[in-house]
């Protein structure tokens, strides 16, 4: 057995959390000649040697002691010695055995006890039936490590520690004894129970002892873990697999060139090498994508690189048509070391075919590859060491990434490296087709098919080549497409002056996702030809853009599975059908009236006219003229007559000429008495453009002078000015009432004359009395809202029949001083005034009598009439 | 029988005549004669109308300033003819931007004068007088108050949230509603019938001057 010290990590750059395993777990040989391994003392204790006192034995151990004896009297047997504990740190499961009761023993021999006790609770088994052997087998004598088992790989032995191993752990399983053995590098011997094979290598691989193989190179940087599975360097003795020490032995001259600096070859077509110490599934692994094929072409295809991986390999064979197709790797020899789940996975999943010869046994294919890139392999079938000289490995890593033992990365195989970049970087590359279609720069610039598509027909490159291409499924068809000219050189890529071809298998799938098809109706017509733009252009069978919804099939009946309807929207709804159903109605056209003169229109105008002309011809007075003053005549006179002396009367005449039968009389009637006072100027102005016509037509009839005499000169007095056209509208009335930047508005009169009048505002003028003669009731209103209330200025109001309504509103607020209207005003102020009467006038007021009352007659019948015939047709309706 | 001798008053009357009776074809229907007259008015009274403005706002308010030597009346005048000058542009699409200042300023100044006018000349002096005729006038008063609401409220479409018989006033604003839009007839019929009488008496007028031109051809 091994001392504690010898448990520490002797090799150098371990680290290891070592400490002493407890004495229990050293058994001391047995002292019978028993084969039964040591036991510890306590558990070789008697039943004779139990504690005197009951007291000594722990109490759990008593208890157990009590419930196992069946009568409490039986001695209790010693039981085996367990095997040798692992490391402390190395959680082992215990070995399942029966726990019979012990009986209390001395403090010191409580262990025993127990032992004794647990053996006496169960008779104790054969030794070769319910122990396991390494309980029952004893370590007579450690048994050389380097002595291979019949049964056990290779590696498995080689993994086994230099140092004799103590009978003990000389069953123990390999999991066991090799944990415990690490350190001191002791490796268990083993039979080989068909137990031992169910171990994974991996974990035996865990082991110590190989670091001892570290070359010096990984004693710097290299984890104790990884170092330990470092095959020896020098291994005589096979106590590491070969794959580990073959690496751990590769040299720099040995490895692999780079794959850019080497043609692409196929990856030799060899499984892993006939190692005893490469599991088969690392071989399997390496030539699984290396089916059974016939002999290679006659062409010679590109040397095979044992560096190239397979799957490298395999799309440079199939760039190259002639590249021979890779050979099937052969199952590893069976070992006896090799557990039987590897072997059959071996035998499963390749065909009988030597494996390639490795440079070192143990190594897979696939790290092999790596390591051999360079050096030309061997005929397919002949297998080849995949070893990889560790130079190798470790000069493609720097020294403190390398795993000791382990090959570097792969590097790629140059041919199929350059041989896909060639395409991917050749300019050349024609991504369109078709005329007038751009080139691309780069590759995948035209992916959405504004120039001509990527889309390529592999049929149309493969056919070209006519060699079989590699085997569907294994490389995307678009890449598949892709094949070295005779140069070596990519082919570039042409846009397919057909339609492209797509598998029968695809193009199931595809037709089969079409709109139609999966509605179920009635497939639609096929588009002519292929598709003509986008990504899927000149691509034939492809999906075409379908209908997804079809609003015009579509019924709400299928969409709402329940509405829910309040009365009101019931109600809602019923009258709105109603309303469109009699939309939908024809309605008659009443042909009674077309063509049918207006004879009522005739016989109103007529009406009218007589009651209008049959007067004025035959002088009949419907109406005597109006005798009593109303009380805006009276009081109209009453400011006129108060004017003082020079006072100064603006008039505003505010009507055209369509209103001057009406208005002029007014006008006239409201001038003439200031017409004979000489010291009262009138200025005439309007803001209508006709306006100024108005009032020298005024100041005319009312003033003969002023067509022949001469105005006075000193200033306005007695003038009667027509200052014209004022622009603006109520701007310009608010202008002369609030003042002008241009000069006086007064300056100038309608003829262009000057005036001599230098006021610039109303208030600088400033006139006595504002008389405004309009016809509209806006026109007054804005003489009154801009001229009268900023100014304070009288202002007097004379307008006509229809907008007399309008203008009470400002005499009741006494904004107008007085109010005249119409004709019949005209004609009391005059009376009033006393002026000659005017005949023309009273004719008219006569006539005007007679007419209005002509129309009160007709408004009246008519709207008995039109009411009598509404009211039938109502009823009509009704019924 | 001699033929009276062509005077400006015997060919404005006939043009007079002929005029009146154009338009009076109108009772009969819309009629060439009818079109004919009133184009000729419309071109007349627009023709005066350019001429009034070239005298009366170009002339004196535009040439004459920038004219008579002064900076400031320059500058004064020119400031309105920049903004003719957008103005003409607004035909065009591309410029039609630039006239928006000149319409601006328009509407703005013509509602900055309306608005004024119409809150110190009609609103406060109208509501002055109302209140300061109570309680002398009080029936009068109460009726201009009763009707100037109704008639405001006529023209309010406020209706309640929606019942089972529809969307409909409240009852009270239903009520005055009837009354404002009584009082909205009532003025109505009020222009309506001065507007008749005004009819009359230009109809009166033209017929006496026609009978008068008549009989002055009549020796």
């Amino acid at each position: 057995m091994a001392s504690p010290s010898e448990n520490q990590d002797s090799t150098a750059g371990g680290r290891r959390f070592v400490s002493k395993p407890p004495d229990w777990l050293h058994a001391s040989p047995p002292e019978s000649g028993s084969i039964t391994p040591p036991v510890p003392a306590w558990l070789n204790a008697s039943p004779a040697e139990a504690p005197a006192s009951p007291s000594a034995m722990p109490d759990w151990l008593a208890k157990v002691a009590e419930a196992v004896s069946p009568g409490g009297g039986s001695p209790p047997m010693p039981l085996q010695p367990p095997p040798r504990a692992p490391e402390p740190d190395v959680e082992m499961a215990q070995p399942a055995a029966p726990a019979p009761p012990v009986e209390a023993t001395a403090p010191d021999n409580a262990a025993d006890d127990l032992f004794e006790a647990m053996r006496s609770a169960t008779p104790a088994p054969p030794a070769e039936q319910e122990l396991p052997d390494f309980l029952t087998k004893t370590a007579d004598a450690p048994e050389p490590v380097s002595n291979a088992e019949p049964d056990v790989p290779d590696w498995l032995n080689d993994s086994a520690p230099a140092e004799p191993v103590s009978p003990a752990m000389m069953d123990a399983p390999d999991w066991l004894k090799d944990s415990e053995s690490a350190p001191t590098g002791a490796q268990p011997a083993t039979e080989t129970p068909a137990a031992m094979s169910d171990v994974p290598d991996w974990l035996t691989d865990n082991e110590p002892t190989l670091s001892d193989a570290q070359p010096a190179k990984t004693e710097e940087a290299a984890p104790t873990w990884l170092s330990e599975t470092l095959p020896p360097p020098a291994a005589a003795d096979t106590s590491a697999p070969d794959w580990l020490i073959a690496a751990a032995e590769a040299k720099p001259e040995e490895l692999p060139v780079p794959a850019s600096e080497q043609p692409l070859t196929p990856p030799p077509a060899t499984p892993a090498p006939a190692d005893a110490g490469v599991p088969d599934w690392l071989s399997n692994m390496a030539s699984d994508d290396m089916p059974a094929s016939p002999p290679p072409a006659p062409s010679a295809p590109p040397p095979a690189d044992a560096g190239v991986p397979d799957w490298l390999s395999n799309m440079a064979s199939d760039e190259t048509p002639a590249a021979p197709p890779p050979v099937p790797s052969a199952p590893a020899p069976t070992d006896a070391g090799v557990p039987d789940w590897l072997s059959n996975m071996a035998s499963d999943e390749t065909p009988a075919a030597p494996p390639p010869a490795p440079t070192d046994a143990g190594v897979p294919d696939w790290l092999n590859d790596i390591a051999s890139a360079e050096t030309p392999v061997a005929p397919p079938a002949t297998p080849s060491e995949g070893a990889i000289p560790l130079e190798t490995a470790e000069s493609a890593l720097p020294v403190s990434e390398t795993v000791s033992g382990l090959p570097g990365p792969t590097p790629a195989a140059p041919g199929a490296t350059d041989d896909l970049l060639d395409w991917m970087s050749d300019p050349s590359v024609d991504l369109g087709s078709g005329a007038g279609s751009p080139a691309p720069s780069g590759i995948g610039e035209d992916l959405l098919g504004l120039t001509d598509d990527l889309a390529m027909s592999a049929g149309v490159v493969a056919s070209d080549e006519g060699a079989a291409a590699a085997p569907a499924g294994e490389l995307p068809e678009w890449l598949r497409g892709l094949k070295p000219t005779a140069d070596g050189e990519a082919r570039p890529i042409t846009g397919p002056t057909q339609p492209s071809e797509l598998s029968d298998e695809a193009m199931s799938e595809i037709s089969d996702l079409r709109f139609d098809k999966i509605m179920g109706d009635a497939p639609r017509g096929e588009a002519s030809g292929p598709e003509k733009v986008g990504a899927l252009k000149d691509v034939s069978g492809a999906i075409r853009p379908e209908l997804v919804f079809d609003a015009q099939r579509l019924t709400g009946g299928k969409l709402v599975g329940e509405s829910i309807l309040t009365k009101e929207q019931e109600r809602r709804i019923l009258l709105l059908e109603g309303l469109l159903a009699r939309q939908k109605e024809e309605v008659p056209i009443s042909r009674a009236r077309r063509g049918v003169l207006p004879i009522d229109r005739w016989l109103v105008a007529l009406l009218v006219i007589a009651a209008i002309v049959v007067p004025l011809a035959l002088g009949i007075k419907v109406l005597s003229a109006p005798s009593a003053p109303s009380g805006g005549v009276s009081d109209a006179k009453k400011v006129l007559d108060s004017l003082s002396p020079d006072a100064r009367v603006l008039v505003a005449f505010e009507y055209e000429p369509d209103t001057a039968a009406e208005m002029e009389p007014l006008a006239g009637a409201l001038l003439k008495p200031l017409a004979g006072r000489a010291d009262i100027s009138v200025l005439a102005i309007s803001t209508k453009p006709v306006g100024p016509v108005m009032a020298d037509r005024v100041f005319r009839q009312v003033n003969p002078k002023l067509s022949t005499a001469v105005q006075p000169t000193n200033g306005i007095t007695g003038r009667w000015i027509n200052l014209g056209y004022l622009p603006g509208g109520s701007v310009g009335v608010s202008g002369i009432a609030v003042g002008s930047v241009y000069g006086s508005p007064f300056a100038y009169d309608y003829l262009g004359q000057s005036t001599e009048i230098e006021a610039k505002r109303l208030s600088d003028l400033p006139p006595d009395l504002i008389i405004v003669l309009a016809t509209s009731g806006e026109d007054l209103r804005m003489w009154v809202e801009q001229a009268g209330r900023p100014t304070h200025i009288p202002m007097l109001g004379a307008t006509s029949v229809s907008s007399t309504p309008m203008a009470v509103p400002y005499r009741q607020s006494q904004q107008l001083t007085a109010l005249v209207s119409g004709v019949n005003d005209a004609i009391a102020y005059r009376a009033l005034t006393g002026q000659t009467p005017d005949k023309p006038l009273e004719a008219v007021w006569n006539a005007q009598a007679s007419g209005a009352l002509a129309a009160v007659v007709l408004i009246i019948a008519g709207n008995i009439i039109y009411g009598l015939m509404a009211v039938r047709e109502q009823q009509e309706q009704n019924a | 029988m001699t033929l009276p001798q062509l005077s400006p008053d015997l060919i404005v009357g006939a043009l007079s005549f002929i005029f009146t009776l154009a338009l009076l074809s109108y009772v009969i229907g819309d009629n060439v004669i009818y079109r004919l007259a009133l184009h000729l008015f419309v071109g007349v009274a627009a023709g005066y109308a350019g001429l009034v403005v070239i005298y009366k706002v170009i002339t004196p308010y535009l040439i004459i300033p920038m004219s008579s030597g002064d900076t400031t009346l320059a500058i004064l005048a020119g400031v309105p003819l920049v903004l003719f000058i957008f103005l003409i542009l607004k035909l065009s699409p591309r410029t039609s931007a630039l006239g928006n200042l000149s319409i601006a300023y328009m509407v703005g100044v013509g509602a900055a004068v309306a608005i004024g006018g119409a809150i110190t000349g009609t609103l406060i002096p109208q509501i002055s007088m109302t209140w300061r005729a109570f309680p002398n006038e009080l029936i009068n008063q109460i009726i201009v108050v009763v009707g100037a609401v109704a008639t405001l409220l006529y023209f309010q479409y406020w209706l309640r949230a929606e019942t089972t018989a529809g969307a409909e006033r409240a009852a009270v604003t239903a009520v005055l509603a009837s009354i404002g839009k009584g009082f909205t007839v009532a003025t109505l019929g009020a222009i309506y019938a001065g507007m008749i009488l005004s009819g009359m008496a230009v109809f009166t007028e033209r017929v006496m001057a026609m009978s008068t031109w008549i009989r002055g051809l009549i020796p």
